[in-house]
């Protein structure tokens, strides 16, 4: 049988061109490569979103034929202790430059979480060896690496990608593996993942298993987020206070879908902002959206924490 | 007795005891190659779980003659020896080729009474040219210390609330009886497996074509156990009494929490009320989960009293019940857990670390596709499970093009069903 790649490594991009989306920070990457030198590199934003393809795309051109061995990448939140800074980067840095690269290059990833301990001698280590190695470093936030840190780095933050970025990507791949996506799923595609391309990718692989024709049926089952209609539907049924139908409404949504009481109710609040709601009620929803999302995280029984909010928003009046 | 008159003639009636029924046939085909080594069956299982319909129902598929002896015939050694007599023989006046030998009850054999008669019955087996089928419920009692070698024990297990509800539908149609699903489950969960003993139930509550649900509600099971239905209306009229009430009910917190709240809006309408028992209930499920994240059992006490005094506070003083109300058993929750699981067992994979082999194979993933472990399971696994579920192949695939080698992939497979 034909092996069948993850798409979101099939289709990942290797030049900078493709990058979707990041213009402003593919720009400074480009003229890095075009002068094969870079400062220490904090690559901010959320998930899916380029940092980790445009490292590996500047290791690639940076250091040329033997970038696989002048680039360690390791995922600070599997090895975030600080041994791990100690002996494993260290050692890395430390020894020579192979072959024809000019540096070395560390990319660490999701490094935000690792403990401001290791975050203190990652420091020592970004000034001890810029003799031989460059430092990524990627985070959601870069706010929450220590200063020093953000001192020795060019902060480059990655946005969401937009509408127009993200679904030119999955039509090419779309069409590259002979499926049918009408609009209405590419819609569905871009709210679920909200400017994720790795959640959109595998959106859509997963959509494949169903068949060559994709809709956004499809797309809400497989993300386990609710149709957003149905979504509106339900917080209308609440708002009107009409309790047993909204009840039913939520059950049949998070029963069918399998949805956890966390995503119902950050859905809830994604669509709550975007309806006509008068203003002092929305104020009173939106305290209790908040409310009842910390409680799903405190209590056990998602559904029953969803009805109990359901039963709050239809006495708000 | 409907017990007796709705017992199933065919084996292919018998409900809920497919794997037993199963092997009973294999036994029974090899009668009709000669006389097999294994001459008797020993059938054992809790009391009404279909065992002598099966036997009787055996016989006459095979289309054989069928004898059966229990406990109402005497059984000692001397009566017995002329059955043994006759077993040794083929010889039959139906023209039947063999003669079914059902011994029931075997381990209610007497010990005075019945002297002799357990080793009567080991001479008869080892004697047999027919076909000896043996019925007892305790597969160790020491009554059958020899029996238990010489034949081969077939178990025959609870019956399955499913089954035992579906067997009762039955009934109540050919019987004429509005099948009310809410009591027929709850005759089914009370029979605790025992199908003839739910049959003589819903005998007892039919009247007059209808099942009474008042009276369902009556007959007790076990000593001490109280009524989930008298619970909720205590707890939602406000008793001060609920909370010891329901505590008594041998029922976990968590599903009395869940009775509780599918319930609230059947007992308070009104959306101020409503919205405060679903407070209460809320605050009670926080209470419980605290139990299990501070191994605090304290909490415990707390739960169980917001969920009853703290929910049927909101009751109108002093005023008594207006029921009977239709409460409905609390099977959403269920179903979401259920819908939640797979996913949620993949999570927990990462929260022990217990399971190494789980984490090596979402490293491996996670190496290759440039993710942390953490982002393996949360934006990788799902699809990969969506993927498999529908296309197990191409998931299959999609690993080995990682690199992955057959065993990791078996496991990681196996988890996917949820296994």
């Amino acid at each position: 049988m034909q092996s069948e790649l993850p798409w979101i490594e099939k289709y990942r991009p290797t030049e900078l061109a493709q990058v979707a989306g990041q213009a402003d920070v593919v720009r400074i990457l480009s003229s890095f490569v075009s002068q094969k030198r870079m400062s220490h590199l904090i690559f901010a934003g959320p998930a899916g979103v380029g940092k980790t393809t445009c490292a590996l795309i500047l290791a690639r051109k940076i250091l040329g034929d033997d970038w696989r061995n002048n680039f360690l990448e390791l995922n600070a939140s599997d090895e975030r202790g600080i041994d791990v800074v100690r002996t494993k980067i260290k050692t890395f840095c430390r020894s020579m430059v192979l072959g024809g690269s000019p540096f070395r290059i560390v990319f660490l990833d999701e490094v935000d979480n690792i403990t401001s301990d290791s975050q203190h001698a990652l420091r020592r280590e970004m000034e001890q060896y810029t003799a031989t190695s460059r430092f990524i470093l990627s985070c959601n936030y870069s706010s929450k690496l220590i200063p020093p840190i953000q001192s020795r780095c060019v902060i480059l933050r990655f946005t969401p990608l937009k509408r127009e970025d993200l679904i030119p990507v999955l039509r090419r791949i779309a069409m590259a593996e002979g499926l049918d996506v009408d609009e209405a799923a590419l819609d569905a595609i871009f709210y679920v993942s909200q400017g994720d391309m790795r959640q959109a990718t595998n959106l859509l692989q997963a959509a494949h298993s169903f068949g060559e024709r994709i809709t956004s049926e499809m797309i809400y089952k497989i993300s386990g987020e609710a149709n957003p209609g149905d979504i509106r539907h339900l917080l209308a049924l609440s708002l009107q206070g009409n309790f047993d139908k909204a009840r039913q409404q939520l059950r049949t949504i998070m029963i069918e879908q399998g949805l956890s009481g966390v995503d119902l109710v950050s859905q809830m609040h994604r669509e709550a902002l975007r309806m006509e709601i008068e203003r002092e009620k929305l104020a009173d929803l939106l305290k209790l959206l908040a409310e009842y999302e910390f409680r799903l995280v405190e209590g056990s029984n998602d559904l029953l924490q969803c009805e109990s909010l359901v039963a709050q928003i239809c006495s708000l009046g | 007795m409907w017990a007796e008159k709705h017992r199933p003639r065919l084996l292919s009636e018998v409900r809920g005891q497919d794997e037993a029924v199963a092997q009973m046939r294999k036994w029974a085909k090899e009668w009709s190659k000669g006389t097999p080594r294994q001459k008797a069956i020993l059938l054992f299982g809790p009391a009404g779980t279909g065992k002598t319909t099966a036997a009787l129902a055996l016989g006459a598929e095979m289309n054989w003659d069928v004898l059966e002896i229990n406990a109402s015939d005497k059984r000692s050694q001397s009566s017995l020896e002329e059955v043994s007599r006759s077993c040794r023989t083929r010889y039959s006046f139906s023209g039947k080729p063999l003669k079914l030998y059902v011994i029931d009850e075997v381990d209610g054999m007497s010990g005075t009474e019945d002297k002799g008669g357990v080793r009567a019955l080991c001479e008869m087996v080892r004697n047999t040219v027919n076909p000896i089928i043996l019925i007892c419920n305790d597969l160790y009692s020491p009554k059958l210390r020899h029996l238990r070698s010489m034949a081969k024990p077939i178990q025959f297990g609870k019956t399955r609330k499913d089954a035992i509800a579906a067997v009762l539908r039955e009934i109540s149609r050919k019987e004429g009886v509005e099948p009310d699903f809410l009591a027929l489950n709850l005759m089914a969960e009370r029979a605790e497996g025992d199908l003839r003993s739910a049959i003589n139930d819903l005998e007892a509550v039919s009247i007059d074509g209808k099942v009474s649900r008042e009276s369902v509600r009556v007959p007790q099971k076990r000593k001490g156990e109280g009524s989930i239905f008298r619970a909720l209306d205590m707890i939602f009229d406000g008793y001060r009494e609920a909370a010891e009430y329901a505590r008594d009910l041998d029922l976990p917190p968590e599903q009395l929490l869940e009775w509780i709240a599918e319930n609230i809006p059947v007992r308070y309408a009104d959306d101020a009320s409503r919205a405060y028992a679903y407070e209460m209930a809320s605050l009670a499920d926080i209470q419980l989960a605290r139990v299990y994240r501070r191994m605090h059992w304290g909490f415990w006490g707390y739960a169980t009293d917001i969920m009853t005094r703290g929910v049927g506070s909101i009751a109108e003083a002093g005023r008594g019940s207006l029921g009977p109300y239709r409460y409905v058993p609390p099977r959403a929750y269920v179903q979401h857990r259920a819908r939640m699981s797979v996913l949620a067992s993949l999570a927990q994979a990462k929260v022990t670390e217990g399971e190494a082999s789980v984490m090596d194979a979402l490293r491996t993933i996670g190496a290759r596709c440039h993710m942390s472990t953490r982002t393996v399971l949360s934006d990788f696994m799902p699809y990969l499970k969506v993927i498999h579920d529908k296309r197990p192949e191409m998931a299959e695939s999609m690993l080995r093009s990682l690199g992955m080698a057959d065993a990791e992939i078996a496991m990681l497979t196996q988890r996917l069903r949820g296994e």
